[in-house]
């Protein structure tokens, strides 16, 4: 088996730990799932368990890591909140959810909310999820930094959940595997304390999930107001001696990258220009009577100026005949 | 990647400075071309001069081990042979004074072609700032940092943790009896260029918040930022001002990482430059063969110059305005058409009839002659200085 997988869950400064996450192996594949439940009197640890088991269940029932699914254990951890939201008590409960898929070859990951995955490759955050709020949202379109939504007052504004009515609206994503990959899953509580160039650093310096866990659970613990949020996290590190192992900026263009690939791509594009101009020239060259008639041509045609010069051409050829 | 290196030191409100610390050598090439730039910072404990003597064997010792490092030798593993060189000179003081009375922290790092390595035992940091933030490296080896693994084990409260009375206690440290814990990373972390690397010792990171450390190292040389800091401190020093010592170094130029990437970038950059020059070249040849074929109008222009020049000067007016409407031609065209390729320059002098006659070729510079009836008279001298700029941005071209 090439995943190694830890976890941390804590109540935080709350009176209740309204985050559960789990996680399966069947096989060759495995699910990981975290989740964030909300809705007083018991509603948020009731949904955020109910959604972890539902995802979990499915998975056992279809073990292919493919995004459909991924869809259909979103789609079954949905229908189970939905459900026992009959009960008059948990009405009002939702939870968000993220949920990662992999085998040896593929991860496909999942979800809904502002719960987040990350996915380190070569030591850098390769992909993030986009969270489902307010400032996830303007992230999305530009507007502000990624790393600024962990201040944005309006971070808690969660646009989607499971337990809402109507579809669940998963966001999916699949993405290939390397050797020495790394996965976090977490819940808010744990990503607005620990900055994504912090989890890079501990990431170099964890030999394995664990310890990776505990350094950002110190950062976070230092940093944590007396009534923080309960915080959630599993780490997976894929660990397959088979897999190839993932260069910086490799398939996915790392953060280094970004200059060289800013020249690469002007290179390209003189490329093109260039080698048009070549071609025009080199046939200039080849055949320089047809280029002379085909500019006298164009000359002709042009609007200014070549009326009167060709006036003083055929004054100035007069006295030499 | 190059390093840029500064330092910063201060005794505080102690009576001695018992901090030490020490860089390599970034011009020895050869060195540097395997073992990087080395910076470390080294804060010794202990009475009677004890902790500066440790402090300072740590630095030198770990120095030095870490310049005997071969090409063959990984950075980690000259870290870790130089950290236990470090701790055993230590160790030897602490038995040559009878008593465990000494200790030290030591905080190394090393850039080396984009990437950083530490090592830490103690509570002195490694930060890196990247593009104004702060970011701890290191993890401090104090008790508090065992309190808070068992805070995420769910089998103390928090609030314990930050209070426990022994929460500053070093867990780990030069000169302790038994072996000490190691912070460092096992995998490559990656530097980007500007990056600032930070060494410390507590006497500075207890004096500052990190928005104070942050601002301090926004800009300007190393050694500037140091200083900054280091004022920023002292201009509110309390009488329990700690030691206070920091090394720092900026990264610049590219990152050396991915070397695949990088050299597929280097051929992509290189092919355009050549491609560039194989342009110029052709479009040498084909400005030149397209203007053989257009020398006949030139040259006739040339001699019917001559001859007028030296005929008669009664004739002037009539000539003068040949010659305005002339350079007027000359001169405007080039302006009109620079969006054309340059083999289209010559244009506004051509002459559909060269097409007939393109071996009449005959090498004399028309600039010249245009010039020569304008030494005669004054009224001339206007048109043929501007014939002859005219002709310099075609001259200039090739």
């Amino acid at each position: 088996m090439g995943f190694l997988t830890a976890s941390i869950s804590n109540a935080g400064g709350r009176a209740a730990n309204e985050d559960y996450a789990g996680s399966e192996e069947l096989g060759s594949a495995g699910c990981w799932v975290v989740a964030d439940g909300l809705g007083g009197h018991g509603g948020g640890a009731t949904a955020s368990r109910l959604a972890v088991d539902a995802v979990l269940a499915s998975f056992r029932a279809n073990p292919n890591v493919t995004p459909e699914a991924l869809s259909a254990h979103l789609a079954a951890a949905h229908a189970a909140i939905l459900r026992q939201q009959s009960e008059p008590a948990l009405s009002q409960m939702r939870s968000t959810i993220v949920v990662l898929l992999a085998d040896e070859t593929t991860a496909v990951c999942g979800h809904i909310g502002d719960s987040r995955l990350y996915h380190f490759q070569a030591g850098t955050v390769g992909f993030q999820t986009i969270d489902h709020s307010v400032p996830g949202a303007l992230a999305a379109g530009g507007s502000i930094p990624f790393d600024a939504i962990r201040f944005h007052e309006d971070r808690n504004k969660v646009l989607r959940s499971l337990g809402n009515d109507g579809e669940d609206k998963p966001a999916i994503t699949e993405r290939s595997l390397s050797q020495g990959d790394l996965f976090l899953l977490c819940t808010d509580g744990f990503w607005e304390n620990v900055t994504e160039l912090e989890m890079e650093a501990d990431a170099a310096k964890a030999p394995a999930p664990g310890d990776w866990l505990k350094l950002m659970a110190s950062r976070l613990f230092r940093r944590a107001k007396p009534d923080n949020d309960n915080f959630t996290a599993l780490a997976v590190f894929f660990r397959s001696p088979t897999a190839p192992v993932a260069r910086r900026g490799g398939n996915n263009g790392g953060k280094e990258r970004r200059w060289f690939s800013l020249a690469e791509k002007l290179s390209w594009m003189a490329i093109a220009v260039l080698t048009l101009t070549l071609a025009v020239s080199l046939a200039a060259v080849l055949f320089p009577r047809e280029a002379l008639r085909l500019i006298d041509r164009a000359r002709g045609l042009s609007p200014h100026g070549s009326a009167v010069q060709r006036q003083d051409n055929t004054g100035r050829q007069k006295p030499v005949k | 990647m190059k390093y840029q290196p500064g330092n910063a030191q201060h005794i505080g409100a102690r009576k001695e400075q018992q901090d030490a610390f020490a860089f390599s050598d970034p011009a020895d090439k050869k060195f540097v071309a395997h073992g990087g730039f080395l910076a470390l910072v080294s804060d010794g404990m202990g009475g009677l001069s004890n902790g500066r003597e440790a402090s300072a064997a740590a630095a030198r010792t770990f120095l030095s081990a870490y310049e005997g490092k071969t090409p063959e030798e990984t950075i980690p593993a000259a870290l870790a042979r130089s950290l236990q060189a470090a701790f055993e000179v230590v160790q030897g003081l602490n038995r040559a004074a009878g008593n465990g009375q000494s200790g030290a922290t030591l905080v190394a790092a090393v850039a080396h072609d984009g990437h950083l390595y530490w090592v830490s035992v103690g509570d002195s940091r490694l930060y890196l700032i990247r593009q104004g933030r702060l970011v701890q490296l290191t993890r401090d080896h104090c008790y508090r940092e065992r309190l808070f693994d068992q805070v995420a084990g769910d089998r103390l409260p928090l609030a314990e943790a930050l209070t426990n009375p022994e929460r500053e206690h070093l867990t780990s440290y030069l000169g302790m009896v038994g072996s000490p814990e190691i912070d460092g990373n096992t995998r490559p972390f990656f530097l980007e260029p500007e990056d600032q690397v930070v060494l410390c010792t507590d006497g500075v990171y207890r004096a500052v918040s990190e928005t104070e450390f942050a601002a301090a190292f926004a800009g300007g040389s190393p050694s500037a930022e140091c200083e900054a800091l280091k004022a920023t401190i002292l201009a509110r020093a309390t009488e329990q001002q700690d030691n206070l010592t920091m090394a720092a170094f900026r990264c610049s130029g590219a990152a050396g990482g991915g070397a695949v990437g990088n050299l597929r970038s280097k051929l992509t950059v290189g092919g355009a430059g050549l491609l560039l020059c194989a342009n110029l070249f052709v479009a040498d040849l084909a400005w030149n063969s397209l203007r053989r074929l257009r020398r006949g109008p030139e040259v006739r222009r040339a001699t019917e110059w001559k001859h007028v020049g030296a005929d008669d000067t009664t004739a002037p007016p009539v000539r003068q305005k040949e010659t305005g409407d002339d350079s007027t031609a000359r001169r405007d065209s080039p302006k009109k058409d620079p969006s054309q390729a340059p083999a289209d320059e010559q244009e506004p002098v051509a002459d559909p009839a060269a097409d007939a006659n393109p071996d009449e070729a005959v090498p004399v510079a028309t600039a010249e002659t245009t010039r020569k009836p304008g030494h005669k008279k004054a009224g001339k001298k206007g048109t043929a200085k501007k014939k002859g700029t005219s002709q310099d941005p075609t001259e200039d071209k090739r």
